[in-house]
């Protein structure tokens, strides 16, 4: 250890009185031991970046939180593939998990009461029922993440391409090549949040209805639509910008990608992934509540699709809640109503969660 | 939330109001803030403990005597104010000692005037500890300036489960992604770049080693409670007298004659040397750098960092900044630690490290090339 001397620079007096300062020691607060309820919501990514921040700041200075973030991992992670109704909270502190359970419990019916009380049955998959969710406080705004995660989940929310789609209302045939329609795209998020994007076609473009949507992963989220007139159009989306975080200013040209495709008449079933690993996919209905139970009507009839499969709700931006598992038998022409138990925060009528429909692979 | 910097603040303005009660509250709050400083201050120029407590009392009471004309715009101006008013206590008690002390020897000249603003600055900077220890952070270990505390935090962590505690890369990652809001994802590959980041290996040791006095009392405690479970040499579990020493040594800091006061006659002189030098070779450190080797010894480059001398000036900064403990401390919970991973600190090392303030003088000079921007 050897340390330069430099008689460069701040004065031996001036340096005393550093020292001195320095002597004062206002340590920062520290890092004490967390909670196993917080520990559950950290892991669950329900946490404001402050308190996810004390956090890590504990879990770097003690290896004992570090063991019980992987625990709580573990736990967290049994819990989403337990059955909600089969999630029994036990007689009180029997178990030792008693704690993390009846806060993840508290995870689960936060975000059923959120959306069934702010959506109202209202298709998440459009931005206007996003945004309006996003913008009912912290809780609306982690309801909106966790469906926008849902059907975004590989795309953060602070990176990545802004992947825009783009088309007619009705009637695209596809065989328009997106270059051959617009010979200027540009996109730039607002003080506000907005995101404006300005278009411009080809000269001798007729006027016509247009569409922006946000696409990845085949699934779209429509987004504003609008009119081309003389060749262009400008159009604001409110908040879209601010919502994915996104700086302000232009959005370069390397992170904007976009492509035609058609406005998805039926995103008001995009709520619901479907994944039948092979053969005819079921066909789904929209959700309902009743009785407190979660009704799904759907038609099996494929008989490649005969076997387990389960039921998943996004409950929070990285974490999926099973809510039940079925044994589907196949019939052609059967309407059959898959059930499962949701929390009594649950509210009767049409329900505007993002769910998760799969076939259970054979181990 | 008010930062260090805004109570002293806050308290200077109590003490300026014309309201008694109010400035009877931002006096209590001054003394309370300022007493470490004076007590720093005076450490080099009176050792006596009594004497240094005289000064300060005068000093307050000079304050106190000044308040009707009492007006600061600044941190750095009242500890300047302060500075000069211990130089002048002190010239005073020396010279009621003996009529040849110098202002030279006092170690307190004025503060070039070239100077003042510069200083008030850094000073600023300084009671900001998350910022003083980011400076030291970025100077000595070499951590890059643009990234954030969270950011930075949340590598460290990244880091520590996957080569301290030997997590699974899934498991890290799984994790490291609970929090979507504020960073990129973290794939195996993310994973891997920041692991092998020479600065981020040097931060990690660096957090590794430094431990709080309290987190090393209580271990030298616990493992002092059960002698025999560890083969530690000792014959029987720690006494409660012993267990007091221990504390007021390794916790509070104190010297062999405070603690040798406070106990009384209940253990001599001998006996409490016999055990603190038993509770330096009890010290973990040399075992956490051992482990350290093991687990970043896969890490291309991952041991020359671990000797590395930054990494060791930032250690001896923070034992002596943060921790306040005097150059035989810092070596104890030092030397053997380096010598494990392959470098030194000496006892004349460490004199040169501290002696003038260099490694001070090091951090304000680099705040100063540095500027505040980023912060």
């Amino acid at each position: 250890m050897v340390i330069s001397e430099s008689e460069e620079g701040l004065s031996a007096a001036s340096v005393s009185l550093l020292c001195a300062v320095a002597a004062t020691r206002i340590a920062p607060d520290s890092a004490g031991s967390v909670p196993k309820r917080e520990l559950v919501r950290y892991i669950a990514g329900v946490l404001s970046s402050q308190e996810a921040q004390k956090i890590e700041e504990g879990a770097v200075a003690r290896p004992t939180t570090r063991y019980e973030l992987s625990k709580t991992l573990a736990l967290v992670e049994s819990y989403c593939n337990t059955p909600y109704s089969a999630l029994g909270l036990g007689p009180v502190g029997v178990s030792e998990d008693f704690e993390s359970i009846l806060e993840w419990n508290a995870v689960v019916e936060n975000h059923v009461r959120v959306i069934s009380h702010e959506l109202q049955g209202a298709t998440p998959t459009t931005w206007a029922a996003l945004s309006k969710l996003s913008k009912q406080g912290a809780d609306g705004y982690l309801a909106a993440k966790t469906i926008w995660g849902a059907f975004f989940s590989t795309l953060s929310m602070t990176s990545g391409p802004l992947k825009l789609g783009f088309g007619y209302r009705r009637g695209a045939t596809g065989s328009i090549e997106p270059l051959k329609l617009f010979t200027r795209l540009e996109a730039s998020v607002l003080d506000s949040g907005d995101l404006e994007i300005f278009a411009e076609a080809k000269p001798g473009t007729t006027d016509r209805a247009v569409y922006f949507g946000f696409s990845h992963q085949r699934r779209a989220l429509p987004l504003v639509e609008g009119m081309l007139l003389n060749g262009q159009v400008k159009l604001t989306i409110d908040g879209f910008g601010g919502f994915l975080r996104l700086p302000v200013g232009p959005v370069s040209r390397n992170s904007l990608t976009a492509r035609f495709e058609d406005w998805p008449d039926e995103c008001k079933f995009g709520q619901i992934l479907v994944q039948p690993w092979g053969g005819t996919s079921p066909s789904v209905e929209l959700p309902i509540i009743s009785d407190g139970k979660l009704l799904l009507p759907s038609r099996f009839e494929d008989p490649q699709l005969e076997g387990q499969w389960e039921l998943l709700l996004a409950v929070t931006p990285n974490c999926w809640q099973m809510l039940a598992h079925f044994d589907i038998k196949c019939e052609f022409g059967r309407r059959q109503v898959l059930s499962a138990d949701l929390p009594g925060t649950v509210r009767e009528g049409p329900f505007g969660g993002a769910l998760w429909l799969r076939r259970q692979l054979p181990r | 939330m008010s930062t260090p910097s805004d109570r002293l603040i806050a308290a200077l303005e109590l003490f300026s109001s014309k309201v008694d009660s109010t400035r009877e509250e931002g006096f209590s709050r001054l003394v309370a803030r300022s007493r470490p400083f004076l007590n720093s201050l005076l450490a080099n120029s009176l050792r006596s403990e009594s004497d240094r407590e005289d000064i300060i009392q005068q000093i307050f009471q000079r304050v106190w005597k000044s308040r009707e004309r009492f007006e600061f715009t600044t941190v750095g101006a009242w500890w300047r104010f302060l500075r000069t008013m211990t130089r002048n206590c002190l010239i005073d008690h020396v010279r009621s000692q003996s009529e040849t002390a110098s202002l030279e020897d006092l170690e307190l000249q004025d503060i070039p005037p070239a100077e003042i603003e510069m200083v008030d600055a850094v000073v600023e900077a300084m009671e900001d500890r998350r910022l003083l220890y980011r400076l030291a952070d970025e100077l000595f270990l070499d951590l890059p300036q643009g990234i954030s505390d969270s950011l930075r935090t949340h590598h460290l962590l990244a880091a520590k489960l996957f080569l301290i505690d030997r997590m699974p890369w899934q498991t890290v990652c799984r994790i490291m992604n609970s929090q979507t809001n504020e960073f990129e994802l973290m794939g195996r590959s993310d994973l891997d770049r920041i692991v092998s980041d020479p600065s981020l290996i040097r931060h990690l040791a660096f957090t590794e080693l430094h431990w709080e006095n309290e987190q090393l009392c209580a271990y030298l405690l616990e493992i002092g409670s059960d002698p025999g479970k560890d083969s530690l040499g000792l014959e029987n579990p720690w006494s409660e007298e012993q267990k007091e020493a221990i504390q007021l040594r390794f916790q509070y800091a104190l010297l062999l004659d405070q603690i040798l006061s406070r106990l009384g006659t209940s253990v001599n002189k001998s006996e409490l040397v016999a055990i603190f030098d038993r509770c330096v070779q009890l010290f973990p450190f040399v075992e956490i750098m051992y482990r350290l080797r093991q687990n970043v010894g896969p890490v291309k480059g991952g041991l020359d960092q671990l000797a590395s001398p930054g990494l060791w000036h930032r250690m001896v900064f923070q034992y002596h900044c943060h921790n306040a403990l005097p150059q035989k401390d810092i070596l104890d919970r030092t030397a053997g630690a380096a010598q494990a991973a392959g470098t030194d600190v000496t006892p004349g090392k460490l004199n040169v490290g501290l002696s003038n303030g260099r490694l001070f003088k090091k951090l304000a000079d680099y705040y100063l090339q540095r500027g505040s921007d980023g912060y």
